[in-house]
């Protein structure tokens, strides 16, 4: 199973001299707490500088009493993140983001264009119906034999 | 497995009547994500709400609101869904799925604030469970390697 078949399709993105004010707002809308950082007017295909999380804005932010107004994403975002390609398996995927300790990264296709985001909810789920799947075999194994070998 | 085991013990706290800001400053200075809502930290313990580092960009900035005016009231997710420290965690995270939350308050009989529970710490333990049962397999073929030599 490789990455692209199982992150989240949807990328919202923004740039860096957007402000953290309509940052938070953006993350208001799009109900996502994750922004993609790409550049204002890009030139073809290209890596994305950063990306911005809810709680980069409340901690380097709000709690730093600073004006939201008045920062820009640029000077909020953690730079250059670490990217996943939608072909890597996995198991390339989950050693990537605990290497790097992140739990949300952008997912890019073999262009370098961000396609989509990898999270730990998406990962979570998909270990988790893999699990179903093994107890699965096991309570279906018994009722096949049940009804075999009669 | 009981909550009281597994959850964090020292939830970082704050009464209901203190800004936005205030919280953002909690969350920054312990590294959490979440507050628990008290009516009041001195004489009433029981948990209220919660209020989340996303609430705080969503609920205050995302409205172009002042996070040096708004309280945790004002933002704060209620009905507080809450666990008990000496419930069983299956039905803990039953009632997690239920309500759609990450973190729940865990508290006492007296219904005071103990501590916190969330995915996290629960993901955890039951990998551990998980990778126990990796163990068991193995330790299974060397046991019978030995035995049957």
């Amino acid at each position: 199973m490789n990455v692209g078949s199982i992150c989240t399709r949807r990328v919202i993105t923004t740039h860096p001299q957007l402000d953290v004010q309509a940052a938070a707002e953006l993350m208001r809308q799009e109900h996502v707490g994750f922004l993609v950082v790409v550049p204002e007017q890009p030139r073809g295909p290209q890596p994305p500088l950063g990306v911005i999380t809810d709680r980069d804005i409340t901690i380097a932010v709000v709690a730093k009493r600073a004006d939201p107004a008045a920062l820009k994403v640029g000077e909020v975002m953690s730079i250059q993140p670490v990217l996943v390609g939608e072909k890597d398996s996995v198991d390339v995927a989950l050693r990537t983001m605990r290497g790097a300790g992140v739990r949300r990264v952008p997912v890019s296709n073999s262009r370098g264009e961000v396609v989509g985001v990898l999270s730990l909810d998406d990962l979570l789920e998909f270990i988790a119906r893999q699990m179903e799947s093994l107890s699965g075999a096991i309570r279906n194994e018994r009722q096949i034999e049940g009804a075999t070998r009669t | 497995m009981l909550p009281k085991e597994i959850c964090t013990p020292d939830a970082v706290s704050c009464a209901a009547d203190r800004s936005a800001l205030h919280a953002a400053r909690l969350m920054r200075e312990h590294h959490v994500g979440d507050v628990i809502v008290l009516e009041d930290v001195e004489s009433d313990l029981s948990p209220i709400g919660v209020v989340t580092d996303r609430d705080i960009v969503v609920e205050v900035l995302g409205k172009e609101l002042d996070p040096a005016s708004v309280t945790l009231r004002q933002i704060m997710r209620t009905p507080v869904v809450i666990a008990s420290m000496s419930e069983d965690v299956t039905q803990v995270l039953e009632r997690m799925k239920t309500h759609g939350v990450r973190r729940i308050p865990v508290v006492d009989e007296t219904s005071r604030l103990t501590g916190v529970l969330s995915l996290d710490d629960l993901l955890k333990r039951l990998a551990a469970d998980a990778a126990s049962l990796a163990e068991v397999v193995t330790r299974e073929q060397d046991r019978e390697h030995r035995m049957r030599r």
